[in-house]
């Protein structure tokens, strides 16, 4: 009888916790996962685990932009890895988005969030997978070659990353962002994700 | 017996219930929102390369607290779709500026990037938004 009752209680309370961890908003939500343990990922690695997901949602899903998301408490990306991502999807000249959030290299929240008001995004603003040859760890390496280049204390914590296509140029650009060393004034310093380039250093001209 | 069984369920209950994942969706409703101009790179202190229409900046917590109210790289969808001149009409936007120091708009305003400052990007710029008694609604996928 107390077995039993005991796993009636456990039940109730994995059950409840499903209902509460699958709370939120009206979005489609394909999919939650959840862990307690904290895993840093590169960009690519994000794209990665994001991507499939995407392809579940449409199969001709394309990236659309990536970036790190600041949830951090502490100092992070370091070593051009991150715990949280925000990555999104399109399909080429149609107004469909889908925004795939990782979390620990877990897909923490994927959600159709198109607007059937938007105006259809050209096939120029996204990226072929296949084009990214360079990843964030070498990146922020390399971008540490070039200045110096200091993790955020504040606010923008450690180093930030994303990706997104310069459409004039047709150029996929991986972002590496950190700070001076007064921590006074952002650095960002953008690589053309294909040939691993500098292509451009922003920094002090504010 | 009962009242150590009964302190291990309260204890369970409360992992679960706080111990979930922290990201959630909140919406603002009819909040400011306006459009900047300036250099791609940023200006002051934030050098981190703006983004036409893809940009947003929103409130700092307090003058003293640099930290955004949300947090940067945070995706935000706006409920009715925002008209971009050049572009046509965008819902979905990434915060990564913050503006407005002295809070002259409602707590949860944001601010399109428009570009660099042309006289056409200034002129759109101006008539956008707030600025023509347009509020908007938002989801933060936070």
């Amino acid at each position: 009888m107390k077995k039993s009752l005991i796993l009636i209680v456990f039940s109730l309370i994995i059950l409840l916790g499903g209902c509460i961890n699958s709370k939120s908003d009206n979005d489609k939500q394909s999919a939650v996962a959840t862990t307690n343990l904290s895993v840093e990922v590169s960009l690519n690695e994000a794209i990665s685990i994001a991507y499939q997901n995407a392809v579940n949602w449409d199969k001709k899903a394309q990236l659309y932009r990536g970036t790190s998301v600041d949830n951090d408490e502490g100092i992070t990306g370091g070593d051009g890895k991150r715990r949280y991502w925000d990555i999104l999807f399109g399909i080429p000249d149609t107004n469909k988005i889908f925004l795939v959030q990782i979390q620990d290299a877990e897909i923490k929240k994927a959600i159709d969030i198109t607007s059937e008001d938007d105006t259809p995004i050209p096939k120029n603003y996204f990226i072929d997978n296949s084009e990214i040859k360079f990843d964030t760890p070498e990146l922020l390496k390399k971008a540490k070659e070039i200045t110096e280049l200091y993790p955020g204390d504040d606010w923008a914590k450690g180093y930030n990353f994303r990706i997104a296509k310069d459409i004039d140029k047709s150029v996929i650009l991986i972002d590496v962002i950190g700070w001076n060393k007064k921590r006074d004034e952002m650095k960002g310093l953008q690589f053309n994700a294909n040939t691993g380039e500098l292509y451009k250093n922003i920094e002090g001209s504010g | 017996m009962k009242k150590v069984f009964f302190a291990i369920s309260i204890i369970l209950l409360n992992i679960v219930l706080f111990a979930g994942p922290t990201m959630a969706a909140t919406t603002h409703y009819n909040q400011d929102v306006t459009a900047y101009v300036g250099k791609r790179e940023g200006h002051g202190g934030m050098l981190f390369p703006n983004e036409q229409y893809e940009t947003v900046a929103i409130h700092q917590k307090s003058s003293s607290d640099r930290n955004p109210i949300y947090k940067f790289g945070t995706t935000l969808r706006t409920h009715s779709a925002l008209n971009l001149p050049g572009y046509g009409t965008k819902s979905v936007f990434t915060i990564t500026d913050t503006g407005d120091l002295f809070g002259i708009h409602s707590r949860y305003w944001f601010d399109v990037y428009f570009g660099t400052d042309t006289t056409t990007n200034r002129k759109n710029a101006n008539t956008f938004g707030t600025n023509n008694n347009i509020p908007v609604t938002y989801t933060v996928y936070n």
